[in-house]
């Protein structure tokens, strides 16, 4: 039959004059559209609850955050060695200035000094810090590099090289701890830390970095169960390269006593601190 | 047909969208977790014995022998100072409810941890309580709790007394093995000829192993402890030489091994116990071979042309490096080579005279040995071969110092000295400081630390 007694007969055809498809493209694309709001909205508040890389703060708990870079994405690395003002470039452009001599005119008032500029004292430079970079540098130190003539064999001794009569208490703050770990095992803090801070061996650290005692490198590990460690992870970055392997060495490897037994949990997990600044 | 309702339409789609946006709060428990430092440095931890409580007179002269033991152990470890027990308060312990923190953290005696316990003995047993408690910590503190049960011999009750120092050093070093019941293996001539006799790691309990009534000399212990190999005298084809013989722990005796011409001497162990390397002649000059453990498949390691080589040692934490003692050059010196003899070169040291003994440490990073200087006798020194940094741990002993043993804690050094006037066994730590002599009957060489 012809369209248009097909047409008459089907009460859904509208008219081909007056059927527009546009009140339905209309409804359309406002539906597509806010489909699009609802993800950008859910997007936004996903990254604005979370920072990336974080743990996702919970209450009672450090809030580690990672301050390197994620894995695999090198960012300019944080340089750890502060400006100092003798190593300032500006400070040389100061030049010293003497007050002038007051007349000796008993009438007149003396004028006032210039405002007298601390004389520029050449301080030492801060040493040269080779920079770490979360990808290999360019020419990287060997890596058992050992410098000639460093400091004597490390005895494996409590001896050692340490400062005498330990002070009121480190200035980093020890034995924090979550989960009751800290006020119940505080023994168990105290070995580990024992027995990493003697497993640092500092003499392959870069001399320059070693004699400015300024470098302070954040392990994350945990220790399982059975003492064994995994998950060694640098926290934050000490800025130098030799510095950040001697602390990432001293946990190589490492095997610590086993959790204390009535301690009901598998694993713990560690946040230490490398400070060069605290040792001898 | 009804037209969608759009407002109800997107409403629906709304409240399905946003049942995905909010996440449902996960009831996120907190992981257990601590954070420490390397701080000012490590102080030395206090630890005070207190007496240990006789339960009965009966237990008296054990409860006094335990308490000396346990003070003698720790005092010795390297790692912590014993408090005196002059500066101990004068209460009795020996249970943890008698424990009064302030009295130990006192200034007077400024204690970090305090062992006590007591002890009850009957004719067939004894059964010590022993435990350690952290005084600086009001809540939680027990450390260690022990019970120790056994036959009521000397004997047995110096057994316990060390597991406990160990289980103390343990616990406190953050893993690191205590020694207390570590053994030393040496010779000595005290019954006439040279025999290999053991003792305790503190000089208790020496008692012989052999009766060859030939001359035996440089024991050394398997990895396993099971095992003791040394140099002996025994005939080859009818002639008497210096072999390699092996005494069996388990069975209490020496056990057969392969004999080869020549002088045969210096057994070195591999870290797995699988290999021998021994100094033989047995095609003319003496050179390095290495054996499996049962004697079987000799390989020659060196080639040292007109001197000889002896004295391997090998690296304990890799298996790959050994060094050894050479006089190729003209008169003896260290020497290090790959485990299959390959790139042997001279450890250089920063002046003349004969370099003998060396002995890797526990954790394959310091090597011992003795050197007679132009200027001076043998003096034991400590070097890192990767640094050839060196230090003289007997300086002004005025003495002949030879022949160093690592103990397994790498801590700890056993050599002999004539520093008393005749050849002993003497202990120290591995700086050179609390030097203690261990044997004083005869003449007593060649100490070799069993590595547990």
């Amino acid at each position: 039959m012809s369209t248009a007694a097909y047409n008459q007969i089907n009460p859904l055809a509208a008219d081909p004059g007056q059927f527009s498809l546009r009140r339905f493209l209309i409804y359309s694309l406002i539906l597509h559209g806010l489909l699009v709001l609802f993800i950008a909205l859910s997007v936004y508040i996903k990254f604005n609850r979370e920072q990336w890389g974080g743990i996702g703060g919970e209450p009672g708990s450090v809030d580690v955050k990672l301050v390197g870079p994620p894995a695999g994405i090198p960012l300019p690395p944080k340089r750890s060695v502060p400006e100092s003002v003798a190593a300032d470039p500006a400070e040389t452009l100061y030049k010293e200035e003497e007050a002038p001599k007051p007349l000796p005119l008993p009438a007149v008032q003396p004028p006032k000094p210039v405002e007298k500029i601390a004389p520029f004292k050449k301080e030492k430079p801060l040493p040269e810090t080779h920079k770490s970079k979360v990808d290999q540098p360019k020419n990287p130190p060997p890596d058992n590099a050992v410098p000639g003539k460093g400091a004597p064999p490390k005895i494996p001794s409590s001896f050692s090289s340490q400062p005498p009569g330990g002070g009121a208490g480190p200035i980093i703050v020890q034995g924090q701890g979550g989960g009751d770990f800290a006020s119940r095992y505080a023994w168990y803090i105290e070995s580990v830390r024992r027995r990493v801070s003697q497993n640092w061996i500092q003499t392959s650290i870069d001399p320059a970095v070693r004699a400015a005692h300024q470098a302070h490198a954040v392990m994350t590990f945990t220790i399982n169960r059975d003492g064994s460690v995994r998950n060694v992870k640098i926290e934050q970055s000490s800025g130098n390269l030799s510095m950040d392997n001697s602390a990432r060495r001293a946990l190589d490897g490492i095997q610590f006593g086993p959790l204390p037994n009535d301690f009901s949990g598998s694993y713990v997990d560690v946040t230490f601190d490398f400070d060069l600044a605290l040792t001898h | 047909m009804v037209p969608l309702n759009l407002r109800t339409c997107r409403c629906l789609f709304a409240v399905a969208v946003l049942t995905f946006l909010v996440k449902p709060a996960s009831a996120q428990q907190v992981a257990p977790w601590f954070r420490t430092g390397t701080g000012l440095g490590i102080e030395k931890i206090r630890v005070a014995v207190a007496s240990f409580g006789p339960r009965g007179d009966n237990a008296k002269t054990h409860s006094d022998q335990f308490t000396q033991i346990v003070r003698d152990d720790l005092a010795s470890s390297g790692i912590l100072d014993l408090v005196s027990p002059s500066f101990y308060p004068t209460q009795t312990l020996s249970q943890p409810s008698e424990l009064q923190n302030a009295a130990w953290t006192d200034p007077q005696v400024k204690a970090n941890y305090v062992a006590f316990g007591n002890i009850a003995e009957t004719s067939t047993e004894v059964a010590i309580q022993a435990w350690l408690y952290d005084v600086n910590n009001p809540s939680a503190q027990a450390v260690v709790a022990k019970i120790y049960r056994g036959a009521p011999t000397d004997l047995q009750v110096r057994k316990f007394a060390h597991q406990f120092a160990d289980e103390i050093i343990s616990k406190l070093s953050g893993g690191l093995p205590g020694i207390a019941s570590t053994q030393i293996a040496f010779i000595s001539s005290r019954t006439g000829t040279k025999e290999v006799w053991v003792m305790d790691y503190d000089g208790a309990n020496q008692h012989p192993l052999t009766s060859l009534r030939t001359i035996s000399l440089t024991p050394r212990w398997s990895p396993d402890v099971s095992r003791i190999a040394f140099t002996c005298y025994q005939p080859f084809n009818g002639v008497v030489n210096a072999q390699i013989c092996m005494y069996s722990m388990d069975a209490g005796k020496v056990v057969s091994f392969p004999h080869f011409r020549g002088t045969n001497s210096a057994p070195a162990w591999s870290p797995d116990g699988t290999q021998l390397m021994f100094s033989s002649s047995m095609q003319g000059t003496p050179e390095l071979y290495v054996t499996d453990s049962s004697g079987g498949k000799p390989k020659r390691l060196t080639l040292s042309g007109v001197g000889g080589a002896t004295s391997p040692t090998w690296n304990p934490k890799t298996g790959q490096s050994v060094v050894f003692v050479s006089d190729r050059g003209g008169i003896p010196k260290l020497y290090m080579m790959n485990a299959d003899g390959s790139n042997a070169s001279i450890l250089d040291l920063p002046d003349k005279g004969y370099v003998i003994d060396p002995a890797w440490s526990p954790n394959g990073q310091i090597l011992a040995f003795s050197w007679r200087r132009p200027d001076g006798n043998y003096d034991i020194y400590v070097m890192e071969p990767t640094s050839l940094q060196i230090i003289n741990l007997t300086p002004n002993a005025g003495a002949r110092n030879e022949r160093p043993s690592w103990a397994p804690d790498g801590r700890h050094i056993v050599f002999e000295s004539t520093r008393a006037g005749t050849r002993q066994i003497w202990t120290m730590l591995a700086d050179g400081s609390q030097a203690r002599q261990l044997t004083t009957t005869g003449h007593n060489e060649s100490p070799n630390w069993s590595p547990k």
